[in-house]
């Protein structure tokens, strides 16, 4: 696998992990979305866009999945950490990386999702809106509240 | 233009400021201890996450196989009917552009065009995907050309919808 296509599945699967909120529905959904992803390819028209296309992909089947019933995201809590480490992973730091992972988890979906996208794919307010299907305002309202909280528990560590 | 202040942290944090309003914000934020304090800590954090998101959250060396798979073009497998029916159950195969597929009703050679449903339509491009339907097996024919498979694909055999 090119390293392109390695660096987009992390990215889908990280991000599917903020829609689903747990690790075994976040690798389905990664895998749904590169299905589609790539019999559809023919309808990307500007691959400096694939990042968001493919985010895209995933919003709109999780959204098809939970139409159909099945569960709306949770939080990962502390089991996506222990479930994906790997021993030559435990860095330095490694527990306030957990923590940080585990309050982001913790937030309320869309909170979560908005402020991913912004800060950690360092996506606009606006691609993060059109991602996600949401009004700009909406989603402005979702990072200023998710950063909130985010500081919040911060300052209640130190 | 309302005036440069607190207010306006949000937006900026988002990246949501006017551009020609960001300079000036920039100067209230250097002179504003709260403001000052609230784009370090964004800072920080997006560091925080992005480097925790990257270390904890990698997806598994099975999911980068399986997709690499799915979405890579792969050569023609070989032709043992127990693979080839391993195919058909995969649902996908890869195909070269240009090829109609025609289900042969019964297995054999049809004389008539066969029905719009029993034809896979395959884009022109490069190497792409087709998928079958359930009720069929698909089976790869040599033709000594390496880049180009061919598919034969059959109705599995139902006695009880046999009618056409
Ligand atoms: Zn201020």
């Amino acid at each position: 696998m090119s390293d392109g296509i390695a660096d987009y599945v992390s990215r889908v699967y990280r991000f599917a992990l903020r829609l689903t909120g747990d690790p075994h529905r976040a690798e389905d959904l990664t895998q749904e979305t590169f299905l589609r992803a790539w019999r559809k390819r023919g309808s990307l028209r500007d691959p400096r866009a694939t990042r968001t296309w493919l985010f895209r992909i995933a919003v709109n089947l999780w959204k098809d999945q939970s139409s159909k019933g099945k569960p709306d995201a949770v939080a990962l809590e502390t089991e996506i950490a222990a479930g994906c480490a790997t021993p030559d992973q435990h860095l330095q730091g490694q527990e306030e990386l957990q923590q940080a992972i585990k309050k982001l988890s913790g937030l309320p979906p869309r909170q979560s999702q908005v402020l991913y996208l912004v800060a950690v794919e360092q996506m606009s307010l606006a691609e993060a809106a059109d991602v996600l299907q949401i009004n700009k305002n909406t989603a402005k309202v979702h990072l200023s509240l998710a950063r909130k909280q985010m500081r919040e528990t911060f300052q209640a560590k130190s | 233009m309302k005036p440069i202040d607190c207010e306006q942290l949000d937006d900026y944090l988002a990246g949501d400021l006017p551009c020609d309003w960001v300079a000036v914000f920039e100067q209230h934020v250097g002179q504003c201890p709260a403001c000052s304090a609230e784009v370090t800590q964004w800072k920080k954090l997006g560091t925080d996450l992005q480097q925790a998101s990257q270390a904890l959250e990698a997806p598994s060396a099975a999911l980068m196989e399986s997709i690499r798979e799915s979405c890579e073009p792969t050569r023609a497998p070989p032709r043992e009917p127990t693979r080839a029916r391993r195919l058909a159950a995969a649902v996908a195969v890869c195909l070269t552009a240009g090829l109609w597929l025609a289900v042969i009703p019964g297995g054999r050679e049809s004389s008539r065009p066969p029905k719009e449903d029993h034809v896979v339509a395959v884009p022109k491009g490069p190497i792409t995907r087709v998928e079958l339907p359930d009720n069929v097996i698909g089976v790869p024919v040599d033709i000594g050309d390496p880049d180009v498979t061919v598919v034969w694909v059959y109705p599995v055999y139902d006695p009880a919808g046999e009618s056409d």
